[in-house]
């Protein structure tokens, strides 16, 4: 009965409005009554969920991707993808998703891509005659590779929600080569669609031309290369990394560039600490709302009704990714990993699968939910910056729907993609 | 009157946030810093960062439902009538005034409880970690009883450009 309460009303709250993050927290409220559970409780779960050290890293990939949007590199990466897939037939589909491959390394925020790369590539694929619905989908496809491509604070959210046995680099290590792949995948299909619409080609690049191109992109990809290769080679935990790239963003951005004046610092933070607000609000609320699941035992009435009906384990393996997939169309990231996992995450284990290779599979199904509505953080900020509904956008994006899917069930049953590169440096 | 004081403490409130954001950046930086040239790592830095970073948190959650801005499901509701609307944002906004009630009054009982413990590697009590969440409800409880009486709109986004 209890169960019924908590989730209908999260539903209900949800479906009128209620901020998703304040949903979760009104109806572990109204629960807590109904068990007679001291108020007092929920406070200290709410504060309990924040208060973590692995989740220090989070501000830091914010305010680090952000310095290095407003200091100038998302232009920087565009010029370098131009130069390299620029001309091939629907040369900005490509270069669009190129960048976005090479923006998720810095940045780790699928919402922070699409916005970034999106305010540049758009009005830029309009201006040379693509069509807003392709533009938008391409862009808000492209930036969900940003989840998957370390550095990805989703990542950290999800060894959070483990139970902290995973370690945050064998996550990040495992990503890489699903994350190309997606990639790989998502260029495949904006240029198949490009030469079914007859886009146009950038002109081909000089040798000249490439070389500047990189050395002007050079500095912002070394924060790419200063998180990634700190966390690697264990001389920097996450933690550090992140801060030491955010120093390393803001001396090449603000001293040596100086294309913006100091004083751009200020609204740099201030995007950072909403973003940041906005997180940890969903961390807090869903650490209490999944604090009451377990306590209502729904975790493990869960496993046994799944594993009672079959144990097959493909089966299985394909009922966890549905089950990830439909939450994802209606709920946000962070709240998905943290209430779900301590209910699936024992059922993948229980059909052999690793925690990091679960843990990737997941990524990849909300890679999926970012752009599926009627909630997908990135579809609405694409949208919103191409001035185009979103039904059209996704009419649009169907194929590359159809892509995402194959790269995802491909690396839900050939673990060894995923694991391989962990494997080597674990 | 009443305005200019409450934006008055918005923009205070936002300005001390921002510096913890530096401050938690700089400290962190220290500490490498301070590991591979002085070949000590200061304890006090991961838990003051932390603090930092909860009371960052909580005073987020109140500025953003003070100016509405956490993620919200609008595609349902854009299609009732405009009178309903109108009347599950009041409804809305009446929830957020109760969380944030809930807030102050639990956060204050259990700020109280923990004022005998103390957080490990600071010596500082537990109570300063959990007060940031009474503050947030408070933050949240006078901004919004002030926004039904009409008396506080909001702040103006300023030209916070993109570009």
């Amino acid at each position: 009965m209890v169960i019924v309460t908590l989730i209908g009303l999260f539903f209900v709250l949800m479906i009128i409005g209620v901020p998703v993050a304040l949903a979760m927290g009104i109806t572990s409220i109204v629960v807590a009554f109904q068990l007679d559970i001291p108020l007092s409780m929920l406070v200290q779960r709410m504060v309990a969920g924040v208060n973590s050290f692995p989740l220090l890293a989070i501000p830091f990939f914010i305010l680090a991707g952000e310095i290095m949007n407003t200091g100038g590199i998302s232009k920087r990466l565009v010029n370098l993808s131009d130069v390299i897939v620029g001309r091939f037939r629907g040369g900005l589909g490509i270069v669009n998703v190129n960048t976005s491959m090479l923006f998720g390394g810095i940045s780790g925020s699928a919402l922070a891509d699409a916005s970034s790369i999106g305010s540049i590539m758009i009005p830029m694929m309009k201006k040379k005659g693509y069509d807003t619905d392709y533009a938008v989908a391409v862009t808000v496809s492209g930036a969900t590779q940003g989840i998957i491509i370390p550095p990805s604070h989703n990542m950290i959210i999800y060894a959070l929600a483990a139970g902290g046995g995973i370690s945050i680099s064998s996550l990040f290590l495992a990503g890489i080569v699903p994350g190309i792949l997606l990639g790989i995948a998502l260029m495949v299909t904006a240029y198949i669609i490009a030469v079914k619409r007859k886009y146009p080609a950038e002109k081909p690049s000089t040798f000249k031309e490439v070389l500047i191109a990189m050395k002007e992109a050079v500095p912002g990809l070394m924060t790419g290369v200063i998180i990634i290769g700190g966390i690697m080679t264990g001389i920097f935990t996450v933690t550090e990394s992140a801060a030491i790239a955010v120093a390393y963003a803001f001396i090449t951005s603000f001293v040596f560039n100086r294309e913006v004046p100091i004083s751009r610092i200020i609204p740099v933070i201030s995007r950072t600490f909403k973003t940041l607000a906005m997180v940890l609000f969903l961390i807090a609320t869903s650490s209490g709302f999944a604090w009451l699941l377990a306590l209502l035992r729904v975790p493990a009435l869960v496993s046994e009704k799944l594993l009672s009906l079959t144990n097959n384990p493909i089966i299985i393996t394909l009922i966890l990714i549905v089950i990830l997939l439909f939450l994802g169309t209606i709920l946000d990231v962070a709240p998905i990993i943290l209430i779900t996992t301590p209910i699936l995450l024992p059922i993948a284990i229980s059909i052999g699968m690793d925690p990091v290779h679960y843990g990737i599979v997941m990524m990849m199904c909300m890679a999926i939910g970012l752009v599926t509505p009627p909630v997908g953080g990135a579809l609405f900020v694409g949208s919103a910056i191409g001035k185009i509904p979103v039904e059209n956008v996704v009419k649009a994006l169907l194929p590359f729907y159809v892509s995402m899917i194959v790269i995802l069930l491909f690396i839900a049953f050939v673990p060894q993609i995923v694991m391989f590169i962990p494997n080597i440096f674990g | 009157m009443i305005e200019n004081i409450l934006l008055k403490t918005r923009k205070m409130t936002e300005y001390v946030v921002f510096s913890m954001i530096i401050i938690m950046t700089l400290i962190i930086c220290y500490q490498v810093f301070s590991r591979f040239v002085l070949n000590y790592t200061p304890t006090w830095i991961q838990p003051l960062s932390l603090l930092l970073m909860v009371w960052i948190g909580f005073i987020g959650v109140a500025i953003g439902i003070q100016d509405n801005s956490h993620i919200q499901i609008n595609l349902v509701v854009s299609k009732f009538p405009k009178t309903i609307q109108i009347i599950l944002r009041k409804l809305q906004r009446f929830l957020a005034l109760v969380f944030g009630l809930f807030m102050l009054v639990e956060g204050i009982k259990f700020s109280y409880n923990m004022k005998d413990s103390y957080i490990s590697g600071l010596s500082l009590p537990s109570a300063v970690l959990y007060a940031v969440v009474p503050l947030s409800g408070l933050l949240v409880f006078v901004y919004l009883l002030f926004e039904f009486t009409g008396k506080w709109h909001g702040v103006e986004e300023e030209g916070v450009g993109e570009e």
